[in-house]
């Protein structure tokens, strides 16, 4: 004979209701996300922001108190921005104000040279080319208007992102350190959330290192540039700087046409010297690089290149500096849990399953001990609930 | 308890409780996967660089370690030897192929309004085409072709972006290709660690059968490619047929979608040929068939082997989904996704207990 047992599951009306509710809310809330787009687009960016400014934030607060460091560190980055964007513009205009001096004359010279004797039709052929070029700013921008409400929107936008990275600077630590809590409380796997907040620090310290890469090569083209008069020295600083975010085909890409357009108009000697002088800096900052990486033994290179050519899909530039930041702090969050699962609980770092906190200062980094002490929210046994409990042993295996 | 033909069966009715923490993990989980979705719709075009990249690399990286055995080479310098020497190789077969295909271009071997006219002669189809007057309407077009070209600049310069977001993409991708090859092995050992001990077995055994599949997939699917080009062009040359070089890089291309690639990527020769003569049409298409029956059964076999084991339809409707999706590329990543998915489940599905 067959004998089976059926149980038929139902749902009480306290426990429909919330299932339903459940999904209402999970409805409203992807609706909420999708309206507002663009405020996660500017909360990233200022998460961005904060993790790259967040290294001389910290290197500052050794010497003087949080807030100021945190408005000294703004005030800086915010001349930096200015005096780039000041001269890039600059250079653009006046680089296009000598291109509308000199066009119609080298129009007329290369129509003669080309044998256009016909006056009548010269004269109209270098009329088109120069209303071409006046109309240029116009074709490629748009309208005046257009443009001055363009600018005031996105004026409008920095200020928005560089007020909520400011925050984050300021309250972001602590507003992290109590996520971490509270996750390993729900988990109870408090040495994972460590590990986690340390991979954090280390791939936002990655991050900074490239962008300081990037952006010291650009510095270097523009300032050499400058010297020997190469024209539009700093907007090509800023395409260095720009491509060299990217492994590989960026030094291809950032140094090919700005060493083909410094040949081209610089006397020989001098770009020469201007090119040997980038590659000089060049070498040793990869070889500066080149020791840190070999020592933490990231494999960023793929992230970076997916996280920038996925960013620039969706948001243009902005978006690929965003992601090539975000993409190396979850590079490091990642790779930093995986280190920790091949480790193994009994190779943690010391003390990190009794106190929470790090051997060095990466793994407090999501809120250093005095403050958290100072706030209150101090690692707490009791608070942290379950708690996996692991030998006490250095990250390197020695007892 | 109810008794039916027998069997007796017991029903018991329990309330669920649902626990708070577990709907808020459900929905969060939803929300995650939504968003995943449509950060995924937005990079869809680097997602198909990384697909293709990925083929790529499994391909390329049978090479790189026998070029590390072989001259006793690291990881980094043998993937610069073999990715330097694939990239010289395609440079320069692409620039020696370029140039034939602007000089048959330019010394003016296709003259269209002259082969109108020859098909004008050819049986049954002669008779529409001298009705149509299409001989006539032929010249006219290709007459006024330079004021065309001269007042429609916007589609040139929509044709010249669309090659150089082409070549864009194509040099992204080799940068994707070059990057998974020199950090593939230790992402995947670090996905391994990332992996509970348990599984660890099961994802090995999954992650070799996946490499032997695509990898077989790609390398041979490269070289049936490569044969299949070289066909077009020598069946070209050997007929006279005007841009022979262009009929087998269409070949060579389109050989690379299952099913169809092999009829559409023949069309080309055979159209080609026509501007000929008919019999010399018919001879390309004999030979072209010639080659394609050589190429299913003797060469296919013996290169990609039963690395993929998929029947003809189940390759048929993936090249035709994968196009609807993501055009000749996902006509092209169909097989091996498919296969990959077959050999998946193969692993993963549960054994059956021997019988007793």
């Amino acid at each position: 004979m067959n004998s089976n047992s059926r149980i038929r599951l139902q749902l009480d009306l306290p426990a429909a209701v919330r299932v339903v509710a459940a999904g209402l809310a999970t409805l409203a809330l992807l609706l909420a996300l999708d309206r507002a787009r663009h405020v996660v687009a500017w909360t990233l960016t200022a998460a961005a922001v904060a993790f790259l400014l967040d290294g001389p934030v910290r290197a500052l607060t050794r010497v003087m108190r949080r807030g100021v460091a945190v408005g000294l560190v703004t005030l800086v980055t915010l001349a930096a921005l200015a005096g780039v964007a000041y001269e890039v513009g600059n250079t653009l205009v006046r680089q296009y104000q000598r291109l509308q001096d000199a066009v119609p004359r080298a129009t007329s010279d290369l129509l003669t040279d080309w044998g256009v004797r016909d006056r009548e039709q010269r004269d109209e052929l270098v009329e088109r080319v120069r209303r071409l070029v006046d109309e240029a700013p116009t074709r490629l921008l748009g309208a005046p208007r257009e443009v001055a409400e363009g600018t005031l929107s996105r004026l409008a936008i920095f200020a928005v992102v560089a007020t909520l990275a400011v925050f984050m600077l300021g309250g972001g630590a602590r507003a992290l350190h109590r996520l971490a809590r509270l996750v390993a409380t729900a988990s109870g796997d408090r040495l994972s959330t460590v590990q986690a907040g340390r991979g954090l620090v280390r791939g936002a310290a990655a991050a900074r290192g490239a962008v300081l890469h990037a952006g010291v090569a650009g510095l270097v083209v523009a300032t050499l540039g400058a010297l020997v008069d190469l024209p539009g020295a700093q907007p090509v600083g800023l395409w260095v700087a720009m491509w060299r975010l990217l492994p590989f085909l960026g030094l291809v890409m950032a140094y090919v046409p700005s060493f083909a357009l410094l040949w081209l108009t610089v006397a020989r000697d001098q770009a020469l010297l201007v090119a040997g002088g980038v590659l000089v800096v060049e070498a040793g900052l990869a070889w500066a690089m080149h020791r840190r990486a070999r020592r933490e033994r990231p494999p960023t290179r793929l992230v970076a290149a997916l996280a920038l050519l996925g960013g620039f899909e969706m948001y243009g530039v902005v978006g690929a500096v965003v992601c090539f930041v975000l993409g190396h702090v979850v590079a490091g969050v990642v790779n930093e849990l995986a280190r920790g699962r091949q480790e193994g609980p009994g190779l943690a770092p010391a003390g990190v399953a009794e106190a929470g906190v790090g051997e060095d200062e990466a793994a407090a980094d999501a809120m250093p001990p005095d403050e958290a002490e100072r706030d209150g929210s101090a690692p707490d046994e009791a608070a942290a609930g379950p708690v996996r409990r692991v030998t006490t042993t250095s990250s390197r295996g020695e007892p | 308890m109810t008794s039916v033909g027998g069997a007796s069966r017991t029903e018991s009715a329990r309330t669920v409780e649902v626990e708070p923490r577990s709907l808020v993990l459900l929905c969060g989980v939803v929300v995650a996967v939504v968003v995943a979705v449509d950060v995924g719709r937005g990079v869809r075009g680097t997602l198909v660089q990384l697909l293709v990249a990925l083929v790529l690399a499994l391909a390329l990286d049978r090479v790189v370690r026998a070029a590390q055995r072989r001259l006793h080479l690291g990881r980094g310098a043998a993937v610069a030897v073999v990715v330097g020497a694939a990239a010289a190789l395609t440079l320069g077969a692409l620039t020696l192929l370029a140039r034939a295909m602007v000089r048959q271009a330019t010394q003016g071997s296709l003259d269209a309004s002259a082969v109108a006219a020859d098909l004008e002669e050819a049986p049954v189809v002669g008779e529409l085409l001298r009705r149509y007057e299409v001989a006539d309407r032929v010249q006219a077009w290709l007459a006024g072709l330079p004021d065309r070209l001269d007042a429609d600049l916007g589609a040139i310069g929509g044709t010249v972006r669309l090659m150089l977001d082409a070549a864009t993409g194509a040099t992204l991708t080799f940068l994707l290709v070059v990057l998974l090859l020199l950090e593939g092995p230790r992402l995947v050992g670090a996905a391994r660690l990332a992996l509970p001990p348990e599984r660890r077995e099961v994802a090995a055994r999954l992650g070799a059968s996946l490499y032997v599949a695509i990898g077989r997939y790609a390398v041979g699917s490269l070289l049936l490619a490569l044969l299949a080009g070289s066909a077009a062009l020598a069946i070209g040359l050997a007929l006279s047929v005007p841009l022979a070089v262009a009929a087998g890089l269409w070949a060579l291309l389109w050989n690379f979608v299952p099913q169809l690639g092999g009829i559409v990527g023949g069309a080309a020769l055979v159209v080609l040929a026509a501007t000929r003569s008919v019999g010399t049409a018919l001879l390309a298409l004999a030979l072209w068939l010639a080659y394609s029956q050589l190429e299913n059964r003797l060469v296919q076999p013996i290169i990609i082997g039963r690395a993929v084991q998929l029947s003809p339809m189940t390759t048929m409707l993936g090249a035709l989904g994968g196009a609807a999706v993501a055009g000749l590329v996902g006509a092209v990543l169909a097989v091996p996704l498919a296969a990959a998915a077959k050999v998946a489940y193969a692993e993963l599905r549960p054994r059956a207990a021997p019988l007793p």
